[in-house]
């Protein structure tokens, strides 16, 4: 290393004595070294104001976040939802785990629900629906006209003979399926929820509700009785549960991060000093999210994590370097500016990447990604001040006689006798070996990664558990009951003649429903339709005296306008109150990417083949599924920039790094292996494609790509010292191997930790990421140095002058 | 993704395929399969309205325009379209080749081919009103019937129809059925609808009923006794060739639809919300069952392979130890 005597300036007496390099690092590193009294006060103060703003940081989760606002679909979601939303309803089961809801004591309970429903706070009372509602009647057809009833009477007491005539009115109407179960063992309340607290006028909180909900099933699940709760409030309450449930493994993650650290430096003081710089861009993360007008959602709640996973991995290369230094003798001012100097270039340029790479992922077009993206480069830069700067300036404080540091029991050189086993690695003789195995990981890849799907894999809410409580209710619901919860509507807007035209009872219009509604019906994966055309095929059955061959669609307007009238009693179900929009309700089978294609697949098909005319227009999609259908579309056609993206920026930086084509490739390469493996590993785990997966390869790669930065710094600059290749490997290994390695493994096991979350996008990504981290460090440590015995001349770098190099 | 486009295609071509002969020799106003059709049509989802065997294949009727045929007695089923889009609500046969089927919108198709291919016979006089059933009545003889009063007959195995007249000018209820029973024809519909033909149907007379309500079918049933049947459950029995009627109760309120007399003598009534009414005494009692669904039928047909019910859910075989009693 060119270093030069030098004074330094100010009154600091220790670092007086220190010598700097004469390039420009040395000289920002003498200014900082100089002022550090005044840079470590003006830290402290940064971190408690951007404290005290975290501290108003709220987490919130936005519903419009999580859509691609800019996918044509989101058009037509947006412009019908008010119409068409759907209200945010509550469905709570009641089911007899012994035999049919014609007891008494069933009935006595579905009574008791219904009245507890009625008065939870924020339900629109009128909306409430059971059999033991005033809204649930039968109708019936009769020879001189419609006769219709109560299903339950007002007097029913529950006696053998009431029980019976409910079962007669209930087969009368048509609520079997609805609110009653088709095999007659469960029956349901449904309830619309306000969307203001009637009492503060606030918006309703929707947890609140959840919590309400749940003491109600604590009531009343037992004796054989099961209650089963769900709804957009319900779902909302438990990931809600769920995300709460992350500190949990933030404070399990900080403890085992800090007994590692402890085990591995074997000395509290730095891993004190590894901890605070880990805990600091943290702080100062979550301070400036409210300065660029970001929050905190139940995915971008991840980064945090992240961003303490990646401070502490450099926070240990920085300490594992200073330790270094005073192993061979420097006190604690020399080893900090040492240092400092070694690793302000590759750590910052590593944190560059890491920014490059999370930006990346902002190509993503869809808003909760994009924060995602934006906290998580915030989170990486401000690193590049409280690790590469404030940690030397604190470490330069610690006071260790070379003596003493000696008996501090580190393990920064425990892997040094495998680092020296491993530099055959870097010759030719040994590196295909190496390659050959990478080849092979790379084959076996790419024929697993064929079978990574977009989308979700599971059934019930995707954010959940498969196994978790809701979803279990979900599916004893949708598979007792005629209802869907995964609908994808798709809206008919009809062209109005003038302004006195209502498209919906002209013939031409509602034909192209009727066929629409047909045809959507035969599709695999289509579970039931319900549209206009269905309802007035069914009312024209009922003024027919029901008779089955008059389930049709009228022929005249006249007639095909009775049957829309009865349509307008039910509010804006069927259609706009101008009729000139029409939704389909398609429910399907499963929200899973290979349905909701196949369906939207059909639906293009139909339009195309003469579906859409110049008098209506079916335009995809509103409803749960056809926001899942846009988020696929835009993952899908996001996935291939964002990688492309990622490489190019992240060969970028190293080509800036390194000045050497071959060198990128050699750190290039391995990632690239990992990715496609990571991509392997979704599709064998199931693991779809998705809004919360996307960012996990660029994230994993762009924290991956530090490995390899560090080391092959570190090896061509022992190269350009005249080392071969194969020394230079080794050597590389000694100073960063270790730490690298020790990193890797903190890391894995920080986001690890999120397997257990209660939240299955946040498991995913745990694993995921997990993997990343472990394999990359693998790939930058073996196959790296092995391609660089193919691209790399032992004189590849060396400079005129050769020297010596410093240990 | 793009596999399921394909499929998508090729069930679509295969609907447009049907029958390319037929559409070759034919003038366009012929064989014409529903156009814009891009699904394959699933038999457990289409509404079907009535079904009739053409010598050991079955033939089903219903929803825009579609015929179901079965040729393993109703296992599998293929789908073929019709020149019509209307539902179709009737079907009956000659033997195993020529066929007729009618429907809404005054549409009426003949085959020649046991259902593979469909000819429209235009019935200009009465549209766009509504066809509810045809009947074979042997010798190249059919009548179809629907709305309004409107009955055709052809002696051309389905290729013309003459308009004939029921019991007055002024009548003009909604037909359900026409009943062969030796050789008398009877005739049912809307609003207590019973009249009879001596001769083949040209003329009707006026029968008194014992019913307001209507009638949406009648059978002989093996002693030869008369079974009218219809809305809100209701059934009538005459066993001395319709000159008296006796009710017969079941306990329920659900229009009956559909009958057959089984091979082995049983009455069958099926009805709205999955009603199967069974009579083994020639309909002087019926036991009611239901289908575990609920869900209606509009048509029973007993084959080899079992009894094929047909209606909100398709076709499918109707299986009695699944029937449940309310």
């Amino acid at each position: 290393m060119a270093n030069q005597s030098n004074t330094a300036a100010g009154g600091d007496q220790d670092i007086e004595r220190v010598e700097f390099q004469r390039d420009w690092i040395g000289r920002v590193a003498r200014w900082i070294f100089a002022n550090r009294r005044w840079l470590l006060i003006l830290n402290i103060l940064i971190t408690i104001v951007l404290g005290i703003m975290a501290s108003q940081l709220r987490v919130q989760a936005g519903f419009t976040k999580m859509i691609p606002l800019n996918h044509p679909y989101m058009a037509t979601f947006l412009e019908f939802q008010q119409d068409f939303g759907g209200a945010n309803k509550v469905l709570v089961a009641l089911r007899n785990e012994n035999g049919t809801i014609f007891e008494k004591e069933f009935m006595g309970q579905l009574r008791q629900v219904t009245e507890e429903v009625f008065y939870l706070k924020g339900v629109e009372r009128s909306s409430v629906t059971s059999l033991f509602t005033p809204n649930v009647r039968y109708n019936e057809v009769v020879e001189d006209g419609f006769r219709g009833g109560n299903i339950v009477s007002a007097d029913f007491a529950g006696t053998p003979e009431q029980l019976t005539q409910v079962r007669e009115n209930l087969l009368k109407s048509d609520w079997i399926g609805r609110i009653v179960a088709n095999d007659q063992t469960a029956a349901m309340i449904v309830a619309t929820l306000q969307e203001n607290d009637p009492e503060t006028g606030q918006r309703l909180d929707l947890q609140e509700v959840a919590k309400k909900l749940e003491e109600i099933r604590a009531k009343y699940e037992k004796d054989g009785t099961t209650v089963h709760i769900i709804g957009f409030a319900k779902a909302m309450g438990d990931i809600a549960e769920g995300a709460a449930g992350v500190l949990v493994f933030f404070g399990v993650a900080f403890i085992v991060t800090a007994i590692l650290l402890y085990w591995y430096s074997g000395s509290l003081v730095l891993t004190a000093l590894a901890l605070i710089c880990a805990i600091v861009p943290v702080i100062w993360l979550l301070g400036l999210l409210p300065v660029f007008g970001l929050g905190l959602d139940p995915m971008s709640i991840l980064v945090p994590f992240l961003i303490f996973s990646i401070a502490v991995s450099h926070a240990v290369q920085m300490t594992n370097a200073w330790k270094l230094e005073t192993l061979h003798g420097a006190d604690g001012v020399t080893a900090s500016t040492h240092s400092f100097q070694k690793l302000f270039i590759p750590g910052a340029t590593a944190l560059l990447a890491n920014a490059f790479g999370f930006m990346v992922i902002a190509f993503v077009d869809i808003e909760i990604v994009r924060e995602l993206a934006y906290t998580a480069t915030i989170g990486v830069t401000v690193m590049i001040i409280t690790n590469k700067v404030l940690l030397p300036i604190l470490m330069s404080y610690y006071k260790v006689p070379p003596e003493a540091a000696k008996k501090l029991s580190g393990k920064e050189t425990a892997g040094d006798w495998l680092w020296e086993k491993l530099g055959p690695l870097a010759t030719k003789q040994t590196a295909w070996i190496a390659i050959l195995v990478g080849l092979v990981l790379l084959a076996f890849g790419i024929s697993q990664a064929r079978h990574l799907h977009i989308g979700d894999l599971g059934k019930g809410v995707p954010e959940l558990q498969p196994d978790a409580r809701y979803n279990q209710d979900v599916e004893m619901i949708t598979s007792h009951f005629a209802i869907g919860v995964d609908n994808l509507q798709v809206i008919a807007v009809a062209k109005a003649l003038d302004d006195e035209d209502s498209p919906c009872v002209d013939r031409a219009v509602m034909e192209k429903i009727e066929d629409f509604e047909f045809q959507m019906r035969q599709v695999e994966g289509v579970a039931t339709v319900r549209s206009l055309a269905g309802f007035v095929q069914n009312m024209t059955q009922m003024f027919a005296e029901t008779y089955s061959r008059w389930r049709m669609l009228p022929e005249s307007r006249a007639q095909i306008a009775q049957g829309v009238g009865y349509a307008t009693r039910l509010g804006t179900e069927f259609m706009d109150s101008r009729c000139t929009a029409i939704p389909i309700n398609i429910y399907t089978v499963d929200h899973q990417a290979t349905t909701i294609s196949h369906i939207v697949e059909q639906i293009k098909a139909f339009k195309e083949a003469g579906g859409d005319t110049d008098r209506v227009t079916f335009q995809l999609a509103s409803g749960n599924v056809g926001v899942m259908a846009a988020t696929n579309e835009a993952v899908h056609a996001a996935d291939k920039w964002v990688n492309l993206a990622l490489f190019f920026s992240v060969a970028v930086l190293c080509m800036l790094t390194f000045r050497s084509l071959r060198l990128t490739l050699c750190v290039i390469l391995p990632l690239a292996l990992v990715t496609v493996l990571c991509n392997a590993l979704m599709a064998m785990l199931g693991i779809g494609l998705k809004v919360n997966t996307l960012p996990v390869v660029a994230l994993g790669v762009g924290v991956g790509v530090d490995y390899g930065i560090y080391l092959f710094e570190r090896m061509k600059h022992e190269m350009q010292h005249g080392m071969s290749l194969r020394d230079a490997y080794v050597e590389a290994l000694k100073q960063r191997g270790t730490a690298s390695l020790f990193t890797a493994i903190t890391m894995t096991i920080s986001v690890g930790t999120w397997y257990f979350s209660a939240l299955k996008f946040q498991a995913d990504m745990g694993i995921l990421l997990a993997f990343m981290f472990l394999v990359n460090v693998f790939g930058a440590i073996l196959l790296a140095p092995a391609l660089a015995a193919y691209f790399v001349r032992d004189d590849q770098f060396r400079t005129d002058k050769p020297k010596a190099a410093h240990a | 993704m793009k596999n399921w486009f394909w499929s998508a295609c090729l069930a679509a071509a295969a609907l447009f395929g049907v029958a390319p002969g037929a559409a070759a020799e034919d003038p366009p106003a012929t064989t014409k399969p529903t156009l814009g059709t891009v699904v394959e049509i699933n038999p457990r989802r289409i509404y079907l309205m009535d079904a009739a065997r053409a010598g050991d294949r079955l033939v089903t009727v219903g929803e825009r325009g579609f015929v179901l045929l079965s040729d393993d007695g109703g296992k599998t089923w293929r789908a073929v379209g019709t020149p019509v889009n209307r539902a179709l609500t009737g079907v009956a046969f000659e033997d195993a080749k020529t066929g007729v089927a009618v429907g809404h919108g005054a549409s009426l198709v003949r085959t020649e081919d046991g259902g593979e291919t469909w000819t429209r016979i235009p019935m200009e006089e009465m549209e766009p009103e509504s066809l509810l059933g045809v009947v074979s009545l042997g010798g190249g003889r059919f009548a179809a019937y629907g709305a309004f009063g409107f009955y055709f007959d052809s002696s051309d195995a389905g290729k013309t129809w003459q308009r004939r007249m029921v019991i007055s000018e002024e009548f003009e209820a909604h037909l359900s059925q026409v009943l062969p029973a030796g050789n008398t024809l009877w005739l049912v519909g809307e609003a207590g609808t019973l009249a009879r033909s001596e001769d083949g149907g040209q003329t009707w007379t006026a029968v008194a009923s014992p019913y307001t309500g209507s009638f949406f079918g009648a059978l002989v049933a093996r002693d030869g006794s008369i079974i009218l049947y219809g809305m809100r459950g209701n059934i009538y029995r005459s066993a001395d060739g319709g000159t008296t009627w006796q009710p017969v109760e079941i306990a329920t309120t659900a229009s009956l639809n559909a009958g057959r007399v089984l091979a082995d003598g049983r009455i069958l009534l099926v009805g709205n919300a999955g009603l199967v009414a069974e009579s083994r005494d020639n309909g002087q009692t019926f036991d009611v069952k239901w289908s575990p669904e609920g869900r209606g039928y509009s048509g029973v047909v007993d084959t080899a392979a079992g009894l094929v019910v047909v209606g909100e859910q398709g076709a499918g075989f109707l299986d009695p130890s699944q029937l449940v009693t309310k």
